[in-house]
This record gives structure tokens, C-alpha cells and sequence, in this order.
């Protein structure tokens, strides 16, 4: 199993719309796959049409449930998610309380090795004891970014959290919400990300396509598979198999 | 392209039940007997072919398992199931239908795959065509919770040709965290609809539709006689059925599909002479003598490309045994071991398609089909079979004994080589008749005399083995020059089967010993000798 962590410091950069409609690629290539939705926002809970209450949530992450019962298939074959939990706004402290704490999620995930190729962690910003747990477990950080100068400030930002704690997983970013519109937007996208970042070629336009996500609560695929955002998905997809999930199944 | 299969794929085998809905079921009928109840989406159809792979003598279905090869539009896909629970173990795609485990991509799959088939090759058992139909059961949120496949599917011939319709099928899939949703679900099939559960498996289906049924062959000599039937009906009811075991190995023997058709095919020959010759004053002699000489001629022809098949079967496990810097040094025997057998199978070939053999079928089938005990039949034509059984295995048993017993450290080879024969003889007397009495006694007899024979036969073929491979290491020098690494290694190998042979040999003394055992021998005087514990 391949553990992709679409992540970011700032909130608002189109994460969550990534990691869904990656994973409906996914599942269409032929990969078990299964998005967590970490962000206690919920909203790729919300876009599966699924209820994000989970039942014993807590338990599950201090390993006294098993996480399989918890787990709700979407409308997808094989594309399944572990819903969103309100109980997870607590999660620093709960992770702070057990005995090595930036590897538990690590123990969670375990038991979905033979389950699945491909497991999607929709992160919540901020960085905290729940970032950490996310950069040790994953195979590889894809981070949306929006070409701004912010925005590359938390790239940067995320950049020396990595260095300074030592760890080594990764990172990919791709430019989202682009506007070639803007001259802003292209010359920040000439600009250099830093040498331990892996710089995808493909971009997400801006699009009211994205953002009807939530009428239609499905990946963009299935209700406007001809729109330029859906497209650029479809090729970010190939171009992550081709980089980041190179040796995954499928 | 390798990997995972797409989930559907394996959906239905993952159902949460099977339903039989009435012979043609339109989607539409389905979704409107559904609604009120429920709300439903139906996606558009698709078609997917199922070709399910077993060996000749049905191993995987033995075994518990099915195969399944799923062609849709786009994917071909193996799918290993639990037979009895319908479950999906393991699956993977592939690009053609596998007809060796080593065809499979290497993975979970094969690991099952392998040690059930060992040498045989997957067969078409059966093709089944489907059309099917998802309807998708959504909540109030439009939210997918449950998904029914209705399929309507035909049997196809080998040439794609329709046989008949299977009756059509309802498959309740549920969807992961919702099974509560399922379970309600069901009750309305089962209740509301009144649908009965759909019964056996497609392939059970399939093959009743074509007159047949799993497992229809065997290699088991399974023949029940009757203790008073004449000797000579019952006799004739064992080589009847030793003759449609050789004739249902021909074609395979002929296409060479795998080693064990030619292998089966000279057991049931081996058997019928051993028949002829074993049961005496029964079937007219001059019959017995006829035959016996036809049927060892089909032995003879026989014999090249068995001993080559049984090399290539070896090799893997020569190759193994030699000490690992030796091990590539042998390869260049394969090619030649290769040759070879393709050179004896084309000879095969035309001795299994000759006037001879033909001819031979057709005699033996008309005396065969002949009304028992004619006028030149032999005097205990008519004595019943358990008595001529009892007098004949009685008297093979004890010759064993004897021979055995006179064995010591110091007796020639040929001595062990006699004793094989009056054991092989022993053996097959004991499946013949195995039916005339108590299965608790004969099969540790069986299983102890097998023990003996495998140990015999160890120091008799390891040695025929060592002798061949001395030859193929000339040939190898003389057809292809300057071969000295394999001619090495070859030698190697030699000393290892004699090591082993020598070590057969000083393991008879306790087999033996085991074999001739004084309860053995009280309760084979009461069966054989006396007539005593008739089934």
C-alpha cells in the first residue's frame, strides 16, 4: 500500500477537491483505495454524500475498535473513505497522550495494508502533533499550492518543519486555482520552490467547476468530466503515477 | 498489463446473497417491483464472459475452489473463489487465458494456484456469457447503499456457439458500512418479492446443461462388484472401466496437453494387462494372449516420451539439488531433454492416430460388449468373483511374503526388481477388488504395500534414471561438442541418484519389516484365503 498526504499549511487551496478526485481516478484505474478524511471540516465526507459521524472514533484511534467497522464505501467501487470525525479537533491531545506520539497513526493505518493500494489522507491545515503523525506515515506529501507569495511562504514554512524534525518523506507540489489571467500568478509560478521540492508540471485552473463539487457532491469526473479542471486532475493523476506512486499497484 | 482487477470485478463474489428471479426478468420489471419500497438508479448494462479453468481431473474444484476467467469490454481478469462461500481469495489480470500456474503473474493468486495443479494444465471447463444490469439502492441523500446485479447469461461451446440460457440471477452486493441497509434489502427479496435463492453455482449449471457434471473424470480405479457375481462379468466390469479411463486420455495424450493424460492413459493400460493375466481360467485364453500382446505394444509405444516427460518434470528439482554454482551448468540438458520429447510425441502421435490402434479399441470394445461366459470361455468363468479374487490375491500376497522375506543385505539387484512385480501385481489385484471387501482393512494395506513399492522403486528407477543421464551426457558430447560443464554436472547428479539409490536399499529391511506383520497376515488369511468379513 502507497500512503499519499494531500497537505497543506493554509487552508482554503483546494485540498480537498484534490484528494477526491484523485481517489476516484484511482479507484477507476483499478486500485483499492481509500481516503481518509482527517480535517474535521468533513468535507470529503460531505462530497461522498456520507454522514460524518463516526461511532467510537476516539476508541478507534486509541486501537480499541477496529478501524475496518468504521470504514463506509462511497458510490464508487472500490473507492471507500473513513469519514470525518468532530471528535478529531481533539486529536493533538489525544496523540500527545500516548507513548510515541508522532507514530500512531502509523499503527492505525497498519491493519489496511492488504486492504488496499492506495490510501489519500485529506489533512487538516495548520501544523501540529497531526502533521507530524501524517509526514511520518506517508510515502509521499502532495501539496496544493495557490502561485502566490503566501502561499509559497508556507510552503517554505513547511519546508524547514520537515528539515528541522528530520523527516524524510517526499514532497510534490502542483500549482491549484491558477488564473493565467493574473500576471501575479504567472510570474510566481516561474519562481523556485527549493531543491527538496519535486515541482509537478501539471496545474489546476481556477474553475466554477471545483466549486459546483458541492451541488453535485460527486468527483468532477462524473458530472463534468469535459471541464478544463476535470482534465487537469486526470493529468495530475497520471503524472503522480509516473512520480510519487511509481511502483503502486495498478 | 498486470496488477489489480477494478472492484466490480470481483463484486459479485463478495454478494451478500443470490436470487433466482423468474426466467426473463427485464431490469425495468425489477425496478418497478422496487419502488415505493425503494429508491433505485440503473446503470447501463455491460457484458462480461466467464470461462471457468480446471485441470482434466478437476483438482481446483476438488480442492474446494473455482477459477474464473472474466472477460469484460476491457479487462481480462483470474479470480480464485472458495466454492462453497462464494468468496473471491485472490485475483489479478492477465493478458490471455493462463494455461500453466507459472502463466499467472507472480502474486497471491499463483502461490494457490500452483500447489493444487502441480504438473496439469488449466482446461475450459465451461464458457458462460452474461448481460448484466446494476440497479444502485440510494438513501436519501442519493447515496449508494446497496447494489443489485441482475445477469441474464447463456452457455457458449468452446467455438462461442450458444448451448441454452442459464436461469438469470440477482445478486444483492452490499455496500461497506451499510448493512443494514442489505439486510433490509434482503428481507424484501426474500419476503415482499417472495424470490427464491438462486441454488447452485454457474459452473454446475453450465456443465448440467451440456450432460455433465464436476468431476467426471478420475484417475481412481473406483469399480463396486458385487461378492456373487459371476468372475466373469466382473472382470469384464473392471476393464470396461479401465477402458474408458484409457479412451477419455487419448486426445490429451495425442495434443500432448500436459504430462499426465500419457501417464494416466499407461496406468489403464498397464492395469487391463495386468488383468488379463492376473485373473486366469476366466476369459477365454486365446483372448488373453491376444490382447495382452496388443495392449503391450500400446506400453511400448509409449514408454519414450514418458521417460522424457518424467526428465522435464524432474529437472526443476535436479537442477535444485545440484550445489548452486553447479546448477546453470546443467541448463543446456533442457533444450536437449525438449527435443527430444517433441521428437518421441510426434512418433506418439502417429501410433495414436494408426489403423493399429484403432483396430485394437474396436476389438476390445466388441469383446467387451460380448454376452459373458460364452462356449470358449475359461473354466471359472462362472465361479463368483469374491472367490477367484480371494484365490488369486491369497496366493499374490503370500508370493510377496516370500520373496521378501528371502531378501538379505548381500541379494542381487534382480531379486528386488522380481519382488516390485509380484507387489506391482499385489497392487493392482487389490484395486480391482477392493469394492469385494471392508475399506477399514484393505486400505492400510493398500497404504503400507504403496510404502514398499515406492521404496522398491526408488532403487530400481534411480538407477535407470543415472543410467539415462549417462547417456544424455554422451549424446551431449557427441551431437554438440565441448559440453564439458553440463557433462560435469550431469555427473554430479549421477552420484547423487546412486548416493540415493544405495540409501533405498538400506531402508527396504524396515519397510519390509513393516509390511510383513503378523496381524496383517491373520487378517489377510481371514479376507482372502478363507472368505471371512464379506462386505
Amino acid at each position: 500500500v502507497k500512503i499519499l498526504a494531500v497537505y497543506n499549511i493554509k487552508g482554503g487551496v483546494g485540498k480537498t477537491a484534490t484528494a477526491v478526485n484523485l481517489a476516484w481516478h484511482a479507484a477507476q484505474t483499478g486500485l483499492r483505495t481509500l481516503v481518509w478524511d482527517l480535517d474535521p471540516q468533513a468535507a470529503a465526507t460531505f462530497y461522498f454524500r456520507i454522514k460524518p459521524k463516526v461511532k467510537g472514533g476516539r476508541k478507534m484511534l486509541r486501537g480499541k475498535r477496529p478501524i475496518d467497522d468504521i470504514i463506509k464505501g462511497t458510490d464508487f467501487e472500490g473507492l471507500d473513505l473513513l469519514p470525518a470525525d468532530f471528535s478529531y479537533r481533539n486529536m493533538d491531545l489525544m496523540l500527545g497522550e500516548a507513548k510515541k506520539p508522532t507514530l500512531q497513526l502509523l499503527r492505525v493505518l497498519r491493519p489496511l495494508a492488504e486492504d488496499y493500494d492506495l490510501l489519500i489522507l485529506d489533512c487538516p491545515p495548520s501544523i501540529s502533533l497531526v502533521s507530524e503523525n501524517i509526514f511520518h506515515a506517508a510515502d509521499a506529501l502532495l501539496v496544493p499550492t495557490i502561485p502566490t507569495t503566501l502561499s509559497l511562504r508556507t510552503l517554505r514554512q513547511l519546508m524547514d518543519f520537515i528539515v528541522r524534525h528530520q523527516v524524510h518523506v517526499p514532497v510534490y507540489a502542483f500549482f491549484t486555482m491558477v488564473d493565467m489571467r493574473k500576471r501575479m500568478h504567472q510570474q510566481t509560478m516561474q519562481r523556485d520552490l527549493g531543491e527538496r521540492v519535486t515541482r509537478l508540471a501539471t496545474a489546476v485552473p481556477y474553475a466554477s467547476s471545483v466549486e459546483k463539487m458541492g451541488l453535485a457532491r460527486a468527483p468532477l469526473g462524473v458530472f463534468a468530466p469535459h471541464s478544463r479542471a476535470a482534465q487537469a486532475y486526470a493529468a495530475l493523476w497520471e503524472e503522480l503515477r509516473s512520480t510519487a506512486l511509481k511502483g503502486a499497484a495498478g | 498489463m498486470s496488477g489489480p482487477l477494478p472492484a466490480l470485478f470481483t463484486a459479485d463474489c463478495r454478494s451478500y446473497a443470490s436470487y433466482s428471479p423468474p426466467a426473463g426478468t427485464q431490469p425495468a420489471d425489477l425496478q418497478r417491483r422496487l419502488n415505493g419500497a425503494w429508491r433505485t438508479r440503473l446503470e447501463s448494462p455491460g457484458d462480461v464472459v466467464r470461462c471457468y479453468l480446471d485441470t482434466f481431473d478437476w483438482r481446483i474444484y476438488r480442492s474446494g475452489s473455482l477459477l474464473v476467467a472474466k472477460q469484460s469490454a476491457r479487462v481480462l481478469g483470474l479470480i480464485w473463489e472458495d466454492r462453497r462461500h462464494a468468496k473471491p481469495l485472490a485475483s489479478c489480470r492477465v493478458e490471455t487465458l493462463p494455461r500453466w500456474p507459472e502463466d499467472v503473474p507472480a502474486g497471491v493468486l499463483r502461490d494457490r494456484l500452483s500447489p493444487v495443479v502441480e504438473m496439469r494444465a488449466l482446461l475450459p471447463m465451461a464458457r458462460v456469457r452474461s448481460r448484466s444490469w446494476v440497479l444502485r439502492v440510494l438513501n436519501e441523500d442519493d447515496k449508494t447503499v446497496a447494489r443489485l446485479l441482475l445477469e441474464q447469461s447463456e452457455c457458449l461451446t468452446e467455438g462461442k456457439q450458444i448451448i441454452a440460457a442459464l436461469t438469470p440471477r440477482l445478486t444483492l452486493i452490499p455496500v461497506k458500512g451499510y448493512n443494514k441497509s442489505a439486510k433490509r434489502l434482503a428481507h424484501f427479496l426474500e419476503q415482499d418479492l417472495a424470490l427464491p435463492l438462486a441454488a447452485d453455482n454457474r459452473l454446475e449449471e453450465a456443465l448440467a446443461l451440456q450432460g455433465r457434471q464436476p468431476c467426471d473424470y478420475s484417475s481412481k480405479l473406483d469399480v463396486q462388484l458385487n461378492p456373487e457375481m459371476a468372475a466373469d462379468t466382473a472382470l469384464r466390469h473392471v476393464l470396461r472401466h479401465l477402458l474408458g479411463t484409457l479412451e477419455a486420455n487419448i486426445a490429451g495424450s495425442r495434443d500432448d496437453l500436459d504430462s499426465e493424460f500419457l501417464h494416466d492413459l499407461r496406468v489403464a493400460t498397464r492395469r487391463t494387462r495386468s488383468a488379463l493375466s492376473q485373473v486366469k481360467d476366466v476369459l477365454p485364453p486365446q483372448v488373453v494372449t491376444d490382447f495382452k500382446q496388443r495392449f503391450g505394444w500400446l506400453g511400448q509405444v509409449t514408454g519414450p516420451t514418458r521417460d522424457l516427460d518424467v526428465f522435464l518434470l524432474d529437472f526443476p528439482r535436479y537442477r535444485q539439488s545440484l550445489p548452486a554454482e553447479l546448477q546453470a551448468d546443467l541448463d543446456p540438458l533442457l533444450p536437449y531433454l525438449r527435443e527430444h520429447q517433441r521428437e518421441a510425441q510426434q512418433t506418439l502421435r502417429r501410433q495414436l492416430a494408426s489403423p493399429y490402434f484403432h483396430r485394437l479399441l474396436k476389438d476390445w470394445h466388441e469383446f467387451l460388449a460380448q454376452p459373458p461366459a460364452g462356449p470358449d470361455a475359461g473354466p471359472k468363468a462362472r465361479v463368483p468373483i469374491r472367490e477367484v479374487a480371494g484365490a488369486r490375491l491369497w496366493r499374490m500376497y503370500r508370493r510377496v511374503l516370500r520373496e521378501g522375506r528371502a531378501i538379505t543385505d548381500d541379494s542381487p539387484a534382480e531379486d528386488l526388481h522380481e519382488l516390485r512385480k509380484s507387489c506391482k501385481k499385489l497392487r493392482y489385484l487389490l484395486e480391482f477388488f477392493a469394492s469385494l471387501y471392508p475399506k477399514a482393512k484393505i486400505k492400510p494395506l493398500i497404504k503400507q504395500l504403496k510404502r514398499l513399492l515406492d521404496n522398491l522403486g526408488d532403487f530400481q528407477d534411480l538407477h535407470i534414471q543415472a543410467e539415462r543421464l549417462r547417456v544424455f551426457g554422451e549424446d551431449l558430447q557427441r551431437e554438440r561438442g565441448d559440453r564439458l560443464p553440463v557433462v560435469l554436472a550431469i555427473g554430479t547428479l549421477i552420484g547423487d541418484l546412486l548416493r540415493r539409490q544405495m540409501q533405498a536399499r538400506a531402508a527396504f529391511a524396515s519397510l519390509f519389516a513393516a509390511f510383513d506383520d503378523a496381524s496383517q497376515y491373520k487378517i489377510c488369511r481371514a479376507m482372502f484365503k478363507r472368505g471371512e468379513a464379506p462386505r
